[in-house]
Order: structure tokens, then sequence, then C-alpha cells
């Protein structure tokens, strides 16, 4: 298999640079991730890779590479001046040996997570990457806006009925507590504008961006779980309690790890219980800063407090790493600071 | 009727297949059906695996009976479980150079944890185990789950049941560093030779071998970590006669379980016969990796490092830290070449010539 995917980087470089590559200047380095597995590949030393495959042969999860494959599609065919190098360029797809393929390129730069323990002590440097975030995603969500003529009936409900079922899924729910979501989204339902809906990332955490030092930009990959017709401001907030929770590792480790010890925390930084008050609740230099950037973010979507207190909702019941928690603590404390 | 599919381990000639057993034509040997599991083993080896004869007996009662998912679920063995089920040590495919969809050798099956993973992408796999109750847990799964494309076979990776030239990829999981105690009489490091010639014998030209295997020199056995086969501290790091006579002292035998360095590895390799020799890194191990890194080029190693491992640095002692900060300022072709050889586990594709 290893021939038939270097013949298929030889020729896309040549494509590119019109010259022939032998199969001995060709690397691959394997990640196994979750949805599928990765091969960068690096070309005649170079020390960042130029491409990438996402690869698998699980019929399951083709479809999150079709998914990948289609929004990045759709959005280098989109016209985004200032945000058109910072998500990956599909190159080719196909079959090998039974594996569906996809090719990109791949991303330059350093992981955020990084950059951000790099600036641990630096209120400004936060705030920029997450001004540097919030901007990011308001041209992105503005860019791939649901036109009103393509909206239909029934999307915020198709929305919901996911977003409540795979919540279900991982920790069961309540009578009591379904109820009062379901009353929630009734609310909200009918206010909500038609066209509210945008190019949703749905995986956008640190753990998913690269961080160029030089040209101070960012690059957003992984889009695997996107969906067009998604909802704002959700991207936002995931990206919020995972930065919070990235930050708290970091103080943890350094208080708790002895001088020396050869200890590691392999499992960095899935937001707790007061990470979530922290970030969204209590008010610190962290919520004050969050809350400037949903307050901008919500303004240019004309998103009422109702809908950002619906979103948040929803923000809690779909995130991946959620704790069954979070949702406790909105229910019994309600709209959270960032927003008022 | 005659079966070209397996040949008689100890003569390499065909076979005539009878109601219960084959027979070979040269060497009048007969080798039993048992069970719808051709054995090809002249006596019965002693049973070794994760759990005891009698626990693994009455798991496969149950998987028989209520389905081999609900008897996994009830292993009492964590580490077990997880093994059985985890599917992505198959990975190493996408660094083989031959045909991966063809038809392939799992030697050593153990329970199968390789053997049905890529069961979904190739024409077939036999899937050879000596023991017993390991192999039929094997076949029973297939029948269960109707991949008929999978043929359990009881056999010894020294005397490979098969004709030469049949299958496109063989792989050893877990199985070299073991060879050496399959048989007391022979040197250890002959018995690897002998089934490495066998796997040359018995592969395609151009088709390949996976390697799965724990690195002699691995870091943590300088800082005395038990050697995981042996259970000895520091004697994967003794010449074999000092580890041999260290074994006789504690453990009252012989140390037989050889590992290799990885320079070892490669002439081990090419002196058997294989034209090309990858070796790669599995990171954190063979067994279950997330990441596997090529270690004969210094820039993905060093990719590896600042992306991967930088992302797990800031949540580490300040001693990491500070071994971290030094690595990062080594140029990656000179960071590669000492670290290779230390590394934990090796992943290596070696390929047979298409010439052979």
């Amino acid at each position: 298999m290893r021939d038939e995917l270097k013949k298929i980087i030889i020729r896309q470089f040549q494509k590119e640079q019109g010259r022939l590559l032998q199969h001995k200047d060709i690397s691959f380095l394997l990640y196994a991730s979750r949805s599928c597995d990765i091969l960068f590949c690096f070309i005649n030393s170079a020390k960042t890779p130029r491409y990438l495959f996402k690869i698998t042969a699980n019929k399951d999860l083709f479809s999150f590479l079709k998914t990948e494959q289609s929004i990045l599609g759709e959005l280098s065919e989109c016209d985004f001046p200032s945000i058109s190098e910072t998500f990956p360029r599909v190159l080719g797809q196909g079959m090998v040996q039974n594996h569906y393929f996809i090719l990109e390129t791949a991303g330059q730069g350093e992981h955020l997570i990084n950059h951000i323990c790099a600036c641990k002590n630096s209120l400004e440097q936060k705030k920029m990457i997450f001004y540097k975030i919030t901007d990011w995603l308001i041209e992105l969500h503005k860019q791939t806006t649901l036109n009103p003529k393509d909206s239909r009936e029934g999307l915020l409900e198709e929305n919901f009925k996911e977003t409540l079922a795979l919540y279900k899924k991982k920790h069961g729910l309540g009578q009591a507590k379904e109820e009062k979501i379901i009353s929630s989204h009734n609310q909200v339902s009918s206010l909500y504008p038609a066209s509210a809906f945008i190019l949703q990332h749905r995986d956008f955490s640190p753990w998913n961006i690269l961080y160029n030092r030089k040209k101070g930009d960012i690059f957003v990959f992984d889009w695997e779980y996107g969906a067009f017709q998604g909802l704002p401001l959700i991207d936002l907030l995931n990206f919020a309690i995972d930065f919070k929770g990235i930050i708290s590792a970091q103080d943890k480790a350094q208080k708790i790890t002895s001088k020396f010890s050869l200890s590691i925390n392999v499992n960095i930084s899935y937001a707790g219980k007061d990470d979530f008050l922290d970030a969204f609740y209590n008010k610190n230099q962290y919520s004050l800063l969050l809350s400037g950037c949903v307050s901008k973010y919500c303004q240019e979507f004309n998103l009422s407090s109702k809908s950002s207190e619906y979103l948040f909702l929803l923000f809690i019941l779909r995130h991946l790493y959620r704790e069954g928690c979070f949702l406790d603590l909105f229910l019994e404390k309600g709209c959270p600071f960032i927003f008022k | 009727m005659e079966q070209k599919e397996f040949v008689c381990p100890l003569c390499k000639k065909e076979l005539r297949q009878e109601a219960d057993a084959y027979l070979c034509r040269e060497c009048s040997c007969k080798w039993k059906i048992k069970d719808g599991i051709p054995v090809f083993l002249k006596e019965e080896i002693p049973y070794w695996a994760e759990i005891p004869q009698v626990e693994a007996r009455a798991f496969n009662q149950l998987a028989q009976k209520e389905g081999w998912r609900k008897a996994v679920e009830s292993l009492s063995s964590q580490s077990l479980k997880e093994y059985i089920f985890h599917e992505s040590r198959i990975n190493w495919k996408y660094f083989v150079p031959s045909d991966v969809s063809g038809v392939i050798l799992d030697a050593g099956s153990g329970w199968g944890s390789l053997s049905f993973p890529f069961n979904d992408y190739c024409e077939k796999i036999y899937s050879l185990e000596p023991a017993w109750e390991r192999i039929n847990f094997i076949k029973i799964r297939r029948d269960q789950d109707q991949l008929y494309n999978l043929v359990p076979v009881c056999g010894d990776t020294l005397n490979l049941p098969f004709p030469d030239s049949y299958f496109d990829v063989v792989f050893y999981s877990g199985v070299l560093e073991w060879l050496g105690t399959s048989n007391t009489k022979e040197k250890p490091d002959d018995l690897q030779k002998k089934a490495l010639a066998e796997v040359i014998r018995v592969l395609k030209p151009g088709g390949s071998l996976y390697i799965g295997v724990e690195n002699r020199l691995a870091f943590f056995y300088f800082l005395g970590v038990k050697d995981p086969h042996a259970g000895l501290r520091f004697s994967t790091l003794m010449p074999r006669f000092l580890a041999d006579l260290y074994s006789k002292i504690v453990r009252k035998k012989s140390y037989r379980e050889y590992l290799y360095s990885y320079n070892a590895l490669k002439r081990l390799l090419k002196k058997s016969g294989f034209d090309e020799v990858k070796i790669f890194t599995p990171i954190p191990s063979y067994l279950n990796y997330k990441y596997i890194v090529p270690l004969d080029s210094g820039y993905p190693f060093n990719y590896w490092l600042k992306n991967v491992l930088a992302t797990r640095i800031p949540f580490a002692s300040a001693v990491l830290r500070l071994i971290f900060g030094f690595l990062k300022i080594i140029p990656p072709v000179t960071l590669v070449a000492v670290l290779k050889y230390f590394v934990p586990d090796y992943a290596i594709i070696a390929v047979k010539s298409k010439k052979q």
C-alpha cells in the first residue's frame, strides 16, 4: 500500500512543482486518530509535512471523511481573502486497496496548545489569541451564513433533536431535566432568526488549531464533524472551555508535580466543573475576556440574550468532552455571567 | 482430494485431505483436523496465555454458548479485554509496500486481535497459533461473525504448513522474542533465524514481513525496569552469556527471550534474506500505539517531538521540561541518530527481494 500512496504524492507534487520525486524522498508519519488514520507526508527532508492523507477502510468512518471533503471543497470555492489560507485544501480523493482517502495540504505552525502554554503569564498574549479566534469565527460564520432563501422549517428542531440525542446517549437524562430543556427550546424556537445558521466546525478547540508566529495566523483543521447548517456561537464557547481547561491543567502540573519526578499529565485539560464555573459564571479576568468576545460575536449576528442563552444550553449538551455536571450547573444557575 | 493451501510442515510436500486429517504423501505424517481446525503440531505445546488454561477453556465455552462478545466482556483481565477489542494495531499496513488486500499470514496470532481487523481488507488471512484455546476462540469468533476468509490453523512458526511463495504479507507481532522458548535444545537465535527462513520461504517475491517487538536497549531498561519477557532487570543490556548465567541463578532456567537492538535487527533480517528493512517506532508501544514514526529520517521524528510530545510537556514535571528543552536544541538528524537506539519498541517492515 505504501507504494501506491507514494505514487499519489509524486503525481500531486509533479502537478504543483513540475518535477518528479523519487520514492525515497517521501516519508510518512502515522497518527491513528479517533475518526481515521492520518499520514503526514514529508518530502525531501523538509522539517514540516507538505501533505497529509486522511484514510480509513472502516465504512462507518467514511462519512466523516466525506463530510470533511465536502466542507473543505465548498470553503475553497468561496471568496474569503482574509481567511483563505487558514484551512486545508483538498487535493484529491479516492480508493486504495479498499481504503478511502482524501489528500490535503498540511498546515504550518506550532500547535496552539504550545503557544497558549508558552504565554502562560501573559494576559495580553491570551487576549490576542482570543481576539484572533473570535475575529476568525466571525469572518467564517458571516461568510457562511445560510441564505434566507435556502432556510427551511424545522432546521433548528433538527439541530436540537440531534444534540439532545447525543447527550442522552452519553449521560442519560431524567424526565424532569428533559422537560426543562424542551421547554427552553420551545420558548426560543419561534424567536430564533430563520437564517442564523452557519458553517459550524463542531470540534473547535485548541487541539485542532495551529498557530504561525511569523505570520500571526491560525490554521484550523479536522473538519470531519462540521455542518453547513450549524448553529452560531457554539464553536466559540467550545474553544473557551477547552482553553480554560488547558490553563488550569498547566497550573495544576506546575504546583503538584515534584521537581524530581518524571511524571507527565497524559490526559490533559478536559475542563472540569471549576473550569466551567470560572469560564462562564464567576467574574474573573478570563470570564471578562470571554464576555467581551462573546458580546462582539453576538452583536455581529444579532443574537438576542434569549437566543444566546439557548445556544449556551446546546453547547453544554453537545460539547464532545462535556461532563454531566455542566448541565446541572446551568439548570441550577441559569444564564451565565458572560451573557449579562 | 489434494489440498494446495497447506503442505506438510516437516517435509513441505503436498498433502492429501481425508475425513478428519491431512496426510503427507511423502513422509506419511498424519495431521489431524480437530473441530474444523487443522492441527500441524506433532505434540501439544505447553499452554501459555494471559489467563490460566482453566479460565481459557471456560471462556471458550461461554463464547460458544452466549457469543464471543459476551465472553470477552466477562473476562476479569481488563488488559486482555482491551487487547482483543482494540483495532488500531494494524495501521502499520500503510507502510507495507506489498498488497495488503491479498493473502496474509498472522503468525502467532494469539487471540486474533490482528487477524480480525485485517480480515476486512484482504482476500484471505491465515491465523496461525500453537495454543489450542486461543485458536479455538478465533474459530468460534470467525464462525459467529461469518468471516470465512479467515482460516484458523493450529501450528508452529518454526514449521509453517504453507507452500512456497504463498503470502503477500506475514506478520509477527510480539512473536520474535518468544521463539527461543519453543525448543530448549537449540540456541534461541538459531530458532529465530529458522523462523525467519520459513517466512522468506512462504512470502511471495516482493512480499513483506511486519514485526512488532520491544527494543533490547529501550531507555527504561537502563533505569531498572524489568524485561516483561524474562522478568529480570538489566538482562537485555547484558551480553547473552551473562544474561543466561543471571537467569539460571534467579529463575533457575536459561535466558532465551532474545531481544535485539536497532542495528542487530537490521543485520538479522538482512542475513535472513530480506532486501529492504525499514524500522519505525510505534508510540507508546507496538501493542497499542497512537503514532508510528520512521527512524531513517530525522525530520518526521523531530516533528513528532516538537508538535506532539510538546503538547504534553507543559503538563509535565520540571525534570521532563528540562530534558525536553535540551532535546529541542539538538539538530533533527543528530537527535534521531541517537534516540533511535533507545526508543521502547520497534515496528519493522522487511521486504523479500522480487528476484528471489
